[in-house]
């Protein structure tokens, strides 16, 4: 079943805010609004023709580009609580893949940076436990009924989410130096530099 | 009087520096006597942040990374990569015929030194320290091929964006026959060596049984999944490059010596791909065609907007590149989904209730690698 088949079903079964993104690149993806993505994901996975048993991945990126935000096609962006917010997003992804069916899905959604937070999918797939330490490690996504959320790769102590765009390396990390020498700072391209 | 005897578990550091965690992975061990009650490993020490440097160098530049990413089989990492770049860029179907072949050829040699290091490693593990020794002897060979076509050992960056940064001479594959010859009976020697010891299969047989309902729920991939008896492999299924063109068999788990998906079964099916992966080149050299080894790309390339993820099959089993491009000379992200980091995760599951020293024999059969789990 292609991308555009499991749209439909999903359209068709769900009351689920959803639309299809045709991607300028070669995976098409159904993006899903954040509040709908435990909904929609455990359909994908308990709906016998379509039975996703597997998430093969699941991440996510610091959207900046406001040309390309998805949170305004649902989101009122004048609202107060989005306010401030609106510029930038972080991007979810989950890629499905079914055993027993061969086919795959990539779902989408957003959430605002002021306010990363989507429900957990570790009831579903056992997999996605450590995928979404990860993301909340390195993205700083909070996961609604995760189990057991901390971080994974960083120490416990570590500040900041390193895959943020606008993250900024510290200088130092527990009395270490670690300020760019001059030989470093030489190699970054020019207009770059602090 | 019951609560005077309540007894207390030992918490025990396993790791980071333990011979038999392959690398630096730490596993929090709360005991009870022998016995595990709780295991939780602690990762993250070898991370390189290889996914945020991806952000700041150019698609070619980031070639020599993925070498880093896994290198024990550096070549399947750069082919991963660059599969995904140019699936991305809409050329997959552009790249010199002659290239594919090599890029097969290499792969699957690199497969055969991966599952040698890591059936090595497991017999050590277990206290066979011999066979280890034999394997890295052969994979030396195999190294020394690789520094023919491109001059290094471990970290090759031979595989480009576009096709294979050389050619191969005559000599290299005819080396290449010439070593198959030599290394398939050997495989044979080290089975009944070790493989069929009645020793290593009591310590192998129907410990951490891992059902295939359990390793689908999981992800576990590759030889992992396979070792369950789920019969899925992407070269087979889910094809890329030529290996629609050859003739290979999927080896899945049996149950060989106790329960379908034990360490035993996970361990059997990586030696039987070894010899699949020898079919492969055998028939990869008789059909390479001549001709050109690199399609014409820019030295700057900027792939379309848009994002891929792309999966492949390397020693470890499915690797999977999620890539976002927003059509600039580097990725807007870049996330490696590796075999190491499911094959992990389900660690705290199988070890509960096993012996201590069977935790080293769940490792050495799951073939964790550790920069590969962290990147």
């Amino acid at each position: 079943m292609n991308t555009l088949e499991i749209f439909e079903l999903i359209k068709k079964n769900l009351d689920a805010v959803v639309s299809f993104q045709e991607e300028e690149g070669p995976t098409p993806s159904i993006y899903v609004r954040s509040d709908w993505v435990l909904r929609v994901l455990t359909y994908l996975k308990e709906d016998e023709a379509l039975s996703f048993n597997v998430l093969m991945n699941h991440t996510g990126f610091h959207e900046t580009e406001s040309a390309k935000l998805f949170w305004h096609l649902f989101f009122d962006v004048s609202h107060d609580e989005t306010e401030g917010h609106t510029h930038e997003e972080i991007r979810l992804v989950w890629h499905l893949y079914s055993y027993d069916q061969e086919h795959r899905v990539t779902i989408e959604s957003s959430v605002p940076v002021g306010k990363c937070e989507v429900d957990s999918v570790v009831s579903l797939w056992k997999s996605a436990d450590w995928l979404e330490r990860e993301a909340y490690d390195l993205l700083g996504v909070t996961y609604l009924g995760h189990p057991d959320l901390r971080r994974i790769m960083l120490p416990p102590d570590w500040e900041g989410f390193p895959l943020r765009k606008d993250y900024v390396s510290p200088t130092s990390y527990h009395n270490v130096d670690n300020t760019p020498s001059e030989i470093t700072k030489s190699f970054e391209p020019k207009g770059k530099s602090k | 009087m019951t609560s005077a005897l309540k007894t207390e578990y030992l918490t025990i550091n396993m790791g980071p520096q333990h011979p038999s965690t392959h690398g630096v992975i730490r596993f929090i061990l709360k005991t009870d006597g022998e016995i595990i009650h709780e295991c939780d490993p602690d990762v993250g020490y070898l991370h390189r942040g290889i996914e945020k440097l991806a952000e700041s160098i150019t698609w070619q530049g980031f070639v020599p990374y993925t070498d880093r990413v896994d290198y024990v089989c550096a070549m399947n990492s750069n082919l991963a990569y660059c599969m995904a770049v140019e699936k991305l860029m809409g050329m997959d179907s552009e790249i010199p015929k002659r290239a594919e072949y090599i890029r097969v050829i290499v792969s699957e040699m690199n497969r055969i030194s991966s599952h040698a290091v890591a059936i090595g490693a497991a017999d050590m593990d277990m206290g066979a320290f011999t066979p280890f020794i034999h394997f890295l002897r052969e994979r030396e060979h195999i190294n020394d091929l690789f520094e023919m076509i491109c001059g290094a050992r471990l970290t090759y960056n031979y595989i480009c964006i576009g096709g294979v940064n050389a050619d191969v001479s005559p000599t290299f594959l005819s080396k290449t026959a010439e070593f198959l010859d030599h290394f398939e009976p050997i495989v044979e020697q080290i089975n009944r060596l070790i493989s069929y010891n009645q020793i290593f299969i009591k310590r192998f047989a129907d410990v951490a049984i891992v059902p295939p309902k359990m390793a689908i729920d999981y992800n576990l991939v590759g030889p992992n999944l396979r070792g369950s008896g789920v019969k899925f492999d992407i070269r087979k299924d889910k094809p890329y490059s030529i290996y629609p063109e050859v003739d290979f068999n999927v080896p899945i788990g049996t149950g060989r010596a106790g329960t379908l998906g034990d360490c035993y079964d996970r361990y059997m099916v990586r030696v039987e791909e070894i010899n699949e992966s020898i079919k492969i080149i055998r028939q990869c050299l008789k059909q390479i065609p001549d001709g050109e080894t690199k399609a014409i790309v820019k030295s700057s390339i900027k792939p379309p907007k848009g994002h891929i993820y792309f999966r492949t099959e390397t020693p470890r089993g499915d690797t999977g590149y999620f890539i976002v491009s927003d059509g600039k000379t580097s990725p807007a992200r870049l996330k490696i989904r590796t075999g190491s980091f499911t094959g992990m995760s389900i660690i705290p599951e199988i070890a509960r209730g096993v012996f201590i020293a069977d935790l080293v024999a769940i490792i050495g059969s799951l073939d964790v690698v550790a920069p590969e789990l962290d990147r």
